[in-house]
Protein backbone atom coordinates (compact mmCIF):
# COMPACT_ATOMS: atom_id res chain seq x y z
CA UNK A 1 0.00 0.00 0.00
CA UNK A 2 1.42 3.57 -0.65
CA UNK A 3 2.16 5.83 2.35
CA UNK A 4 -0.61 8.14 2.96
CA UNK A 5 2.44 11.45 1.47
CA UNK A 6 2.37 9.31 -1.96
CA UNK A 7 -1.42 9.19 -1.75
CA UNK A 8 -1.92 13.00 -0.56
CA UNK A 9 0.58 14.08 -3.71
CA UNK A 10 -1.76 12.33 -6.51
CA UNK A 11 -5.00 13.10 -5.44
CA UNK A 12 -4.04 16.74 -4.37
CA UNK A 13 -4.86 18.36 -8.08
CA UNK A 14 -8.24 16.54 -7.91
CA UNK A 15 -9.52 17.31 -4.24
CA UNK A 16 -8.99 21.07 -5.10
CA UNK A 17 -10.50 21.03 -8.47
CA UNK A 18 -13.58 19.65 -6.67
CA UNK A 19 -13.49 21.93 -3.55
CA UNK A 20 -13.03 24.80 -6.31
CA UNK A 21 -15.81 23.78 -8.02
CA UNK A 22 -18.33 23.70 -4.93
CA UNK A 23 -17.02 26.68 -3.03
CA UNK A 24 -16.28 28.59 -5.68
CA UNK A 25 -13.00 30.82 -4.08
CA UNK A 26 -9.73 29.61 -4.80
CA UNK A 27 -8.42 30.29 -0.92
CA UNK A 28 -11.39 28.78 0.34
CA UNK A 29 -10.79 25.57 -1.78
CA UNK A 30 -7.27 25.68 -0.73
CA UNK A 31 -8.34 26.00 2.72
CA UNK A 32 -11.29 22.74 2.17
CA UNK A 33 -8.24 20.45 0.95
CA UNK A 34 -6.07 21.72 3.82
CA UNK A 35 -8.11 20.47 6.37
CA UNK A 36 -8.91 17.59 4.52
CA UNK A 37 -5.64 16.43 3.85
CA UNK A 38 -4.39 17.21 7.55
CA UNK A 39 -7.83 15.23 9.06
CA UNK A 40 -6.47 12.62 6.89
CA UNK A 41 -2.94 12.72 8.04
CA UNK A 42 -4.30 12.21 11.16
CA UNK A 43 -5.92 9.01 10.24
CA UNK A 44 -3.58 7.76 7.72
CA UNK A 45 -3.10 4.36 8.69
CA UNK A 46 -7.12 3.90 8.24
CA UNK A 47 -6.83 5.37 4.48
CA UNK A 48 -4.08 4.08 3.56
CA UNK A 49 -5.69 0.33 4.28
CA UNK A 50 -8.35 1.15 2.13
CA UNK A 51 -9.11 -0.33 -1.51
CA UNK A 52 -9.42 3.30 -3.02
CA UNK A 53 -8.04 5.71 -0.43
CA UNK A 54 -8.60 8.62 -3.28
CA UNK A 55 -12.23 8.32 -3.39
CA UNK A 56 -12.25 8.57 0.31
CA UNK A 57 -10.37 12.00 0.08
CA UNK A 58 -12.61 13.32 -2.75
CA UNK A 59 -15.83 12.12 -0.55
CA UNK A 60 -14.17 14.12 2.51
CA UNK A 61 -13.31 16.88 0.71
CA UNK A 62 -16.92 16.98 -0.80
CA UNK A 63 -18.18 16.80 3.05
CA UNK A 64 -16.22 20.20 3.73
CA UNK A 65 -17.12 22.08 0.66
CA UNK A 66 -21.24 21.21 1.43
CA UNK A 67 -20.04 22.12 5.29
CA UNK A 68 -18.67 25.06 3.90
CA UNK A 69 -22.06 26.35 1.50
CA UNK A 70 -24.17 25.65 4.48
CA UNK A 71 -22.20 27.87 7.10
CA UNK A 72 -22.73 30.75 4.55
CA UNK A 73 -25.92 30.28 2.78
CA UNK A 74 -25.90 33.44 0.60
CA UNK A 75 -22.76 32.88 -1.71
CA UNK A 76 -24.11 33.11 -5.31
CA UNK A 77 -22.96 36.71 -5.76
CA UNK A 78 -19.22 35.87 -4.32
CA UNK A 79 -19.13 32.31 -6.67
CA UNK A 80 -20.47 34.32 -9.99
CA UNK A 81 -17.42 37.11 -9.10
CA UNK A 82 -14.80 34.07 -8.70
CA UNK A 83 -15.64 33.50 -12.48
CA UNK A 84 -12.38 32.13 -14.74
CA UNK A 85 -10.69 35.14 -15.84
CA UNK A 86 -7.57 34.59 -14.64
CA UNK A 87 -7.70 30.47 -15.57
CA UNK A 88 -8.52 30.88 -19.38
CA UNK A 89 -4.46 31.46 -20.91
CA UNK A 90 -3.88 27.69 -19.07
CA UNK A 91 -7.03 25.76 -21.96
CA UNK A 92 -5.02 22.86 -22.81
CA UNK A 93 -5.84 23.04 -26.88
CA UNK A 94 -5.62 25.76 -29.19
CA UNK A 95 -9.62 26.24 -30.07
CA UNK A 96 -10.29 29.42 -31.27
CA UNK A 97 -12.83 30.36 -27.96
CA UNK A 98 -12.60 33.28 -26.48
CA UNK A 99 -11.92 33.98 -22.58
CA UNK A 100 -15.44 35.29 -22.12
CA UNK A 101 -17.33 32.49 -23.86
CA UNK A 102 -15.32 30.22 -21.60
CA UNK A 103 -16.67 32.34 -18.36
CA UNK A 104 -19.75 32.72 -19.27
CA UNK A 105 -19.92 29.16 -19.26
CA UNK A 106 -18.08 29.21 -16.27
CA UNK A 107 -20.82 31.55 -14.75
CA UNK A 108 -24.00 28.99 -15.75
CA UNK A 109 -22.15 26.32 -13.95
CA UNK A 110 -22.44 28.40 -10.94
CA UNK A 111 -25.64 28.63 -11.45
CA UNK A 112 -26.94 24.87 -11.08
CA UNK A 113 -27.76 23.49 -7.68
CA UNK A 114 -24.29 21.84 -5.71
CA UNK A 115 -24.76 18.76 -6.17
CA UNK A 116 -25.21 18.64 -10.10
CA UNK A 117 -22.04 20.89 -9.96
CA UNK A 118 -20.21 18.30 -8.13
CA UNK A 119 -21.63 14.90 -10.06
CA UNK A 120 -20.81 17.35 -13.35
CA UNK A 121 -17.34 18.00 -12.17
CA UNK A 122 -16.52 14.64 -11.17
CA UNK A 123 -17.52 13.09 -14.32
CA UNK A 124 -16.88 14.98 -17.06
CA UNK A 125 -13.20 16.98 -15.21
CA UNK A 126 -12.17 13.96 -13.11
CA UNK A 127 -13.84 11.16 -15.47
CA UNK A 128 -15.10 8.89 -12.52
CA UNK A 129 -17.62 5.67 -13.28
CA UNK A 130 -20.83 6.24 -11.62
CA UNK A 131 -19.87 4.38 -8.81
CA UNK A 132 -17.38 6.40 -7.62
CA UNK A 133 -19.31 9.64 -8.18
CA UNK A 134 -22.11 8.04 -5.76
CA UNK A 135 -19.13 7.26 -3.16
CA UNK A 136 -18.05 10.22 -3.15
CA UNK A 137 -21.13 12.35 -3.41
CA UNK A 138 -23.31 9.69 -0.80
CA UNK A 139 -25.48 9.34 -3.50
CA UNK A 140 -27.05 6.45 -5.32
CA UNK A 141 -25.77 5.33 -8.79
CA UNK A 142 -28.69 6.31 -9.82
CA UNK A 143 -29.38 9.34 -8.43
CA UNK A 144 -25.73 10.00 -10.01
CA UNK A 145 -26.68 9.27 -12.96
CA UNK A 146 -30.15 11.64 -13.04
CA UNK A 147 -28.20 14.65 -11.29
CA UNK A 148 -25.83 13.95 -14.09
CA UNK A 149 -28.49 13.58 -16.56
CA UNK A 150 -30.47 16.96 -14.88
CA UNK A 151 -27.26 18.78 -15.35
CA UNK A 152 -26.63 18.28 -18.51
CA UNK A 153 -29.71 18.88 -19.75
CA UNK A 154 -29.98 22.23 -17.40
CA UNK A 155 -26.05 23.40 -18.71
CA UNK A 156 -28.03 23.12 -22.73
CA UNK A 157 -30.77 24.90 -21.50
CA UNK A 158 -28.76 27.62 -19.72
CA UNK A 159 -26.61 27.55 -23.03
CA UNK A 160 -29.63 28.02 -25.58
CA UNK A 161 -31.40 30.83 -23.28
CA UNK A 162 -27.72 32.55 -23.02
CA UNK A 163 -27.66 32.22 -27.36
CA UNK A 164 -24.50 30.41 -26.68
CA UNK A 165 -25.75 27.37 -28.74
CA UNK A 166 -28.43 27.52 -31.26
CA UNK A 167 -30.34 24.26 -31.50
CA UNK B 1 -15.58 9.81 -36.43
CA UNK B 2 -17.94 12.06 -38.64
CA UNK B 3 -20.34 14.49 -38.51
CA UNK B 4 -23.87 12.71 -38.07
CA UNK B 5 -22.03 10.25 -35.37
CA UNK B 6 -20.84 13.06 -33.28
CA UNK B 7 -24.53 14.63 -33.31
CA UNK B 8 -26.10 11.46 -32.21
CA UNK B 9 -23.62 11.14 -29.48
CA UNK B 10 -24.18 15.01 -28.50
CA UNK B 11 -27.61 14.26 -28.29
CA UNK B 12 -27.37 11.08 -26.29
CA UNK B 13 -24.23 12.70 -24.00
CA UNK B 14 -27.11 15.81 -23.21
CA UNK B 15 -29.92 13.09 -22.21
CA UNK B 16 -27.26 11.24 -20.43
CA UNK B 17 -26.80 7.91 -21.61
CA UNK B 18 -23.27 8.06 -22.74
CA UNK B 19 -20.98 5.52 -21.91
CA UNK B 20 -17.35 6.85 -20.88
CA UNK B 21 -15.75 5.93 -24.10
CA UNK B 22 -17.93 7.47 -25.97
CA UNK B 23 -17.89 10.97 -23.78
CA UNK B 24 -14.24 10.67 -24.46
CA UNK B 25 -14.40 10.42 -28.55
CA UNK B 26 -16.62 13.41 -27.95
CA UNK B 27 -14.04 15.48 -26.10
CA UNK B 28 -11.64 14.03 -28.69
CA UNK B 29 -13.66 14.92 -31.21
CA UNK B 30 -14.50 19.09 -30.19
CA UNK B 31 -10.93 19.15 -29.22
CA UNK B 32 -9.02 17.39 -32.67
CA UNK B 33 -11.56 17.49 -35.45
CA UNK B 34 -12.85 19.91 -38.09
CA UNK B 35 -16.31 20.70 -36.62
CA UNK B 36 -19.13 21.99 -38.52
CA UNK B 37 -20.67 25.35 -37.87
CA UNK B 38 -23.83 24.18 -35.98
CA UNK B 39 -21.80 22.20 -33.53
CA UNK B 40 -19.18 24.49 -33.13
CA UNK B 41 -20.71 26.25 -30.71
CA UNK B 42 -20.43 23.31 -28.10
CA UNK B 43 -16.78 22.93 -28.46
CA UNK B 44 -16.69 26.02 -26.27
CA UNK B 45 -18.09 23.26 -23.44
CA UNK B 46 -15.60 20.46 -23.85
CA UNK B 47 -12.98 23.19 -24.10
CA UNK B 48 -14.00 24.46 -20.86
CA UNK B 49 -13.92 20.49 -19.16
CA UNK B 50 -10.89 20.34 -20.62
CA UNK B 51 -9.79 24.04 -19.37
CA UNK B 52 -10.83 22.94 -15.46
CA UNK B 53 -9.06 19.47 -15.57
CA UNK B 54 -5.52 21.81 -16.38
CA UNK B 55 -6.49 23.57 -12.92
CA UNK B 56 -3.80 22.78 -10.01
CA UNK B 57 -3.32 23.54 -6.71
CA UNK B 58 -1.36 26.32 -5.96
CA UNK B 59 1.99 25.51 -4.63
CA UNK B 60 2.03 24.53 -0.69
CA UNK B 61 3.21 27.04 1.55
CA UNK B 62 6.19 25.61 3.55
CA UNK B 63 5.34 26.42 7.10
CA UNK B 64 6.12 25.20 10.04
CA UNK B 65 3.53 22.68 11.84
CA UNK B 66 2.22 25.17 14.81
CA UNK B 67 3.01 22.43 17.42
CA UNK B 68 6.59 22.19 15.94
CA UNK B 69 6.69 26.01 16.09
CA UNK B 70 5.84 26.31 19.71
CA UNK B 71 8.37 23.54 21.06
CA UNK B 72 11.26 25.59 18.59
CA UNK B 73 9.94 28.55 20.82
CA UNK B 74 9.58 26.82 24.03
CA UNK B 75 13.39 25.76 23.44
CA UNK B 76 14.97 29.17 22.43
CA UNK B 77 13.07 30.86 25.18
CA UNK B 78 14.59 28.21 27.30
CA UNK B 79 18.12 28.54 26.22
CA UNK B 80 18.13 32.36 26.82
CA UNK B 81 16.66 31.99 30.12
CA UNK B 82 19.51 30.02 30.73
CA UNK B 83 22.17 32.13 29.41
CA UNK B 84 20.45 35.10 30.91
CA UNK B 85 20.90 33.24 34.46
CA UNK B 86 24.27 32.34 33.96
CA UNK B 87 25.44 35.74 32.86
CA UNK B 88 23.76 37.50 36.10
CA UNK B 89 25.64 34.78 38.35
CA UNK B 90 28.59 35.33 36.83
CA UNK B 91 28.65 39.19 36.68
CA UNK B 92 27.65 39.16 40.29
CA UNK B 93 30.31 36.73 41.30
CA UNK B 94 33.69 38.24 42.56
CA UNK B 95 36.90 37.71 40.31
CA UNK B 96 39.13 34.35 41.71
CA UNK B 97 41.88 36.65 42.61
CA UNK B 98 40.09 38.92 44.99
CA UNK B 99 37.73 36.18 46.72
CA UNK B 100 38.75 35.82 50.61
CA UNK B 101 39.77 31.89 50.97
CA UNK B 102 40.76 31.10 54.44
CA UNK B 103 43.76 29.52 55.18
CA UNK B 104 43.31 25.94 55.94
CA UNK B 105 44.36 25.04 59.68
CA UNK B 106 44.73 22.02 61.97
CA UNK B 107 42.21 21.74 64.82
CA UNK B 108 43.40 21.08 68.37
CA UNK B 109 40.22 19.11 69.69
CA UNK B 110 42.05 18.56 72.59
CA UNK B 111 41.08 22.15 73.58
CA UNK B 112 37.35 20.72 73.71
CA UNK B 113 37.71 17.42 75.13
CA UNK B 114 35.64 17.01 78.28
CA UNK B 115 37.51 16.10 81.15
CA UNK B 116 34.90 16.55 84.03
CA UNK B 117 32.82 13.11 84.56
CA UNK B 118 29.95 15.53 85.35
CA UNK B 119 30.11 17.59 82.45
CA UNK B 120 30.14 14.94 80.03
CA UNK B 121 27.56 13.16 81.95
CA UNK B 122 25.19 16.73 81.05
CA UNK B 123 26.64 16.68 77.61
CA UNK B 124 25.42 13.06 77.09
CA UNK B 125 21.88 14.01 78.29
CA UNK B 126 21.87 16.79 76.40
CA UNK B 127 22.76 15.21 73.27
CA UNK B 128 20.25 12.04 73.51
CA UNK B 129 16.98 14.69 75.09
CA UNK B 130 17.73 16.21 71.40
CA UNK B 131 18.08 13.41 69.26
CA UNK B 132 14.71 11.92 70.92
CA UNK B 133 13.18 14.99 70.02
CA UNK B 134 14.37 14.87 66.08
CA UNK B 135 13.32 11.19 66.26
CA UNK B 136 9.98 11.55 67.13
CA UNK B 137 9.35 14.63 64.96
CA UNK B 138 9.68 12.41 61.78
CA UNK B 139 6.62 9.70 62.73
CA UNK B 140 4.84 13.15 63.96
CA UNK B 141 4.84 14.41 60.53
CA UNK B 142 4.03 10.86 59.27
CA UNK B 143 1.18 10.42 61.94
CA UNK B 144 -0.39 13.59 60.53
CA UNK B 145 0.08 13.14 57.18
CA UNK B 146 -2.04 10.24 57.44
CA UNK B 147 -4.59 11.13 59.26
CA UNK B 148 -5.24 14.20 56.64
CA UNK B 149 -5.37 11.09 53.89
CA UNK B 150 -7.59 9.53 55.82
CA UNK B 151 -9.96 12.45 56.53
CA UNK B 152 -10.19 12.86 52.58
CA UNK B 153 -10.84 9.09 51.80
CA UNK B 154 -13.80 9.66 54.38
Amino acid sequence: MPPFTTIAASVRDRLYRLALRMVGDDGEAEDVVQEVLLSGWQRRREIEALDNPPAWLLKMTHNRAIDRLRSRRVRTTNERAAAVADQTSRTPHCLAESADTLGHIHRLMQQLPADQRSVLQLREVEGLPYREIAETTGLTVDQVKVYLHRGRGKLRQLLLHEQIVER
Amino acid sequence: MNHTHATALLDRYFAGTTTPAEEHDLKTYFRTADVPAELAPYASLFAYWEQQGAITAPPRKLTARPGLRRTLLAIAAALLLLLAVRGTYRWQQPGLTTFPVAERQAVDWSQHEITDEKEALRFLKTVLTTTSDKLNEGPGITVRELREVRDILD
